[in-house]
């Protein structure tokens, strides 16, 4: 099958990856590109694969140069212009070599935009007499019967989330479990091949070998969302600038990702077009003086919305802040009406726990987690990127758990424990093993 | 945030560009009636439309300019006009071939061998370069010669005069004379060490320090040898300083009428010894003519009238004290004798003149003390 020799693919790259040491995770955004250079420490031992040591891994690496450039080329997540985007990646990977000390040869990236679209996909396999071993799991795996993705798409993500053995349900490893059949439950999330082709273009221009690629929703939900939240289920919403990047976690997995342009890129432009001011004056507005929920003295609160026009009047305007909150949350509501009516397609009104938890530059909005209460219901947190060894204090603001979490999948990927030789049809070397098994089915 | 209630502000009203003009007011609930925003400090000058400089004309083409030279005024040229060119604001993002060359740099090998590799190479290569092509090195010693000629006849490295100071006047005009430099010269061509170690093989120059003062002028300061006795050597009279060493040839006395005189082989080796006798002996001065250094270890007094006076070897001034007693208490120069022996301290032996040569005859005197007595 394709998809998990891809998928296998992918993992050796990132094993030699993190055998150099010495990785470089970018997050390229629309407003801005984050590289981080991580070192591992090869002296702090692995521990087993079965996901129970997350928090223990922390100490595996080590953040020893950051860097934040604007974006340029950009658009929607998106690489837009090729020769830009290279331009801001190589100023933002230069800027974190020079502060490592030390050249960094291997790249996780992640984006949020390439329409990502999930799939729940489910394969069922019989068992043998004996225990489940690595080649059961993986005939279930192989039953699991790829959805067309559509031209020009190809899966991104692929990973199991759930295992059913006979009418038990919940498995996160089967192995060793005995019964009669064996179902598992897939997450294959795709995108856009074009997009992924420009990434590694992108990343081949800079020098940079590309050692994996996830979808932002992921990498910000595993950096801002706590244990207990993925264990029970939540959707974390990253408000970026160009896309809005959504994901929703149970048992510890990711079951369900989106993504949707309305962002906190057109809150600027409405500020932009709707007071007249240049995009950059519109973001500095929001930024200092945006706000959701407009009180009494905000009718009072006067902001100067300098302008560089000549025009003596037009230079000198002056808005209340309660102008600029009427500006901006019209189109937050929209935001997050739109956030309401994907997850709800996807059906996160049936999971157990319905903790919402914002995260990304836009949640630094003052009041943002009211709006959102209103229209998301109530289990509303705002999200923080894990706190991980050497983190600059710049770079634990909630715009950067998309980073963060880059750090802590490349450190620790959960689909890590699937990594094992699928069934070829007509194989060989199965020959012996089916023979080993039916003697042990018969003796 | 504004203070609530009225301002009350004392003095003039604030001042509008143009009174006449409509007030704009901000569309929200406003508390002043008449407001304006602070005068906006940050504002930038408009910018100054000029024409745009031509470029400097084209000179023409010197002969004489090197290749180098038009290729530094080509660059000066095309960084003129790139400057120019030059949008306000620089992209941040470094170029592909600096992003490159940076993260060579940052590789710790590569860095090394670039650092410590690219000058041997090119190193190496000079020298090669050069090395295989005589015609080259020829035009580099050549240019090389014509660079240090153009350094050495400057004018202001040229030593015009000699200063001597610390030398009376025949020293002075001695240095002079066998200085044997040919005034003006080119300090480069000045040995000043052999020039010091030359004076200084002069006998009157104790020690020479030899500098080039600012102005061309080599300043020469030496310490000149005092002359204290007059040696009558092999060679001749020579005056020697107190160090034994030979100040000046001497052709007769009177030219040092004070010094007195040694004489014999080895009478310099201890000048200190001769001067401090002659110390002793001032009382009969006018009669020594001088002090003869017997088998260079002991002392005779050579007296102008009267017997030789033989010294002991080992503390001679004892002898000298003895022989003064002996002069004091019994005018014993007076005598007719040929030599008053003092070597042996215990015993002074004299010798009569011989009135014929074989009735000579020796007197002992036991001893000083019992002669005394």
């Amino acid at each position: 099958m394709q998809l998990f020799e891809r998928q296998r693919l992918i993992r050796q790259k990132r094993r030699a990856a993190l055998q150099r040491g010495v990785v470089a995770v970018l997050d390229i955004g629309t407003s801005k590109i984050v590289c981080m250079i991580i070192r591992f420490d090869p002296s702090v031992q692995e521990d087993a694969a079965d996901g129970t040591n997350v928090i223990a891994q922390h100490n595996r690496f080590r953040v020893i140069g950051v860097a934040t450039t604007r974006s340029r080329g950009v658009r929607y997540g998106e690489i837009d212009a090729m020769a830009e985007t290279e331009r801001a990646v190589r100023t933002a990977v230069q800027a974190a070599q020079k502060m490592a000390g030390v050249v960094a040869d291997h790249a996780f990236v992640c984006f949020s935009g390439g329409d990502p679209r999930s799939y729940g996909l489910s394969g069922e396999t019989q068992l043998g007499a004996g225990e489940i071993e690595n080649l059961d799991i993986a005939h279930a795996l192989a039953a699991c019967d790829l959805p067309s993705l559509g031209e020009g798409r190809e899966p991104l993500h692929a990973m199991p989330v759930n295992f059913t053995v006979d009418h038990r349900s919940g498995f996160t490893d089967p192995r060793g479990q005995i019964g009669n059949k064996l179902s598992v439950d897939l997450h294959l999330l795709s995108v856009r091949s074009s997009m992924l082709a420009n990434l590694i273009a992108c990343m081949k221009r800079c020098d940079l070998e590309l050692a994996g690629v996830i979808a932002s929703s992921y990498a910000s939900a595993v950096s801002a969302l706590v244990e207990d939240e993925q264990e029970l289920g939540a959707a974390c919403v990253d408000l970026g600038a160009g896309s809005t990047a959504m994901s929703v976690f149970y048992k510890k997995h990711m079951i369900y990702a989106d993504s949707s342009p309305l962002a906190g890129g057109l809150v600027s432009n409405d500020i932009s077009k709707g007071l007249q001011v240049p995009l950059s004056v519109a973001e500095r507005l929001k930024t200092l003086h945006g706000g959701v929920m407009a009180t009494g003295v905000d009718g009072r609160d006067m902001i100067d919305i300098g302008a560089d026009t000549g025009d003596w009047h037009h230079d000198r305007r002056e808005i209340s802040r309660a102008d600029l909150i009427g500006v901006m949350r019209p189109r937050l509501e929209e935001i997050f009406e739109d956030v309401r009516e994907r997850l709800f397609e996807a059906n996160f009104d049936y999971l157990p726990g319905q903790r919402i938890v914002l995260t990304g530059g836009l949640s630094e909005l003052p009041g943002i987690d009211g709006l959102a209460t209103r229209i998301l219901g109530q289990q509303i947190r705002l999200g923080r990127p894990m706190r991980i060894q050497g983190l600059p204090q710049a770079a634990t603001g909630p715009g950067f758990s998309a980073a963060v979490g880059l750090i802590l999948y490349s450190a620790h990927p959960q689909d890590e424990c699937w990594d094992f030789d699928l069934p070829d049809a007509g194989l060989h070397g199965q020959s012996i093993k089916r023979a080993i098994r039916w003697f042990r089915e018969n003796w | 945030m504004r203070p609530l209630g009225p301002a009350i502000r004392p003095g003039k009203r604030p001042e509008k560009p143009d009174d006449r003009a409509p007030m704009r007011r901000a569309k929200s609930w406003t508390f002043f009636p008449f407001r304006q925003s602070k005068p906006n400090t940050e504002r930038k000058e408009p910018p100054v439309m000029s024409a745009p400089v031509p470029p400097p004309a084209a000179e023409a083409p010197d002969q004489r300019q090197g290749l180098l030279k038009k290729i530094v005024a080509r660059l000066g040229d095309l960084k003129l006009r790139r400057r120019r060119g030059r949008t306000p604001s620089k992209d941040p993002a470094p170029s592909r071939a600096k992003y490159r060359w940076d993260r060579l740099m940052l590789r710790p090998r590569a860095r090394k061998a670039i650092l410590n590799g690219v000058p041997a190479v090119l190193f190496v290569l000079i020298a090669v370069a050069i090395g295989s092509n005589p015609g080259l090195r020829a035009q580099i010693g050549t240019t090389y010669q014509k660079i240090r000629d153009d350094v050495v006849s400057r004018p202001e490295l040229f030593v015009q005069v000699i200063e001597v100071t610390g030398a009376s006047p025949r020293v002075d005009r001695q240095i002079r004379l066998t200085s044997g430099l040919s005034l003006p010269m080119s300090s480069f061509d000045l040995d000043l060490e052999a020039f010091r170690a030359r004076l200084e093989g002069l006998d009157a120059v104790r020690s020479a320090s030899v500098y080039l003062r600012a102005g061309g002028v080599l300043h020469v300061h030496v310490e000149e040898r005092v002359p204290v006795l007059l040696w009558r050597g092999p060679t001749g009279l020579e005056a020697v300083d107190i160090d034994g060493v030979r100040t000046a040839y001497v052709d007769r006395r009177s030219a040092f009428p004070g010094l007195p005189l040694i004489a014999g082989a080895g009478a310099t080796d201890d000048i200190e010894e001769a001067l401090h006798l002659y110390r002793q002996l001032r009382p009969i001065a006018h009669r020594i003519r001088a002090l003869s250094r017997i088998g260079a270890r002991r002392w005779d007094i050579v007296l102008s009238d009267g017997p030789l006076v033989k010294l002991p070897a080992e503390k001679p001034g004892r002898g000298v004290t003895r022989i003064l007693a002996l002069h004091s208490s019994d005018d014993i120069f007076e005598l007719d004798l040929a030599a008053i022996d003092l070597r042996n301290p215990d015993q002074t032996i004299v010798q009569r003149r011989p009135a014929t040569p074989e009735t000579g005859a020796v007197y002992t005197l036991s001893g000083t003390q019992a002669e005394g007595n």
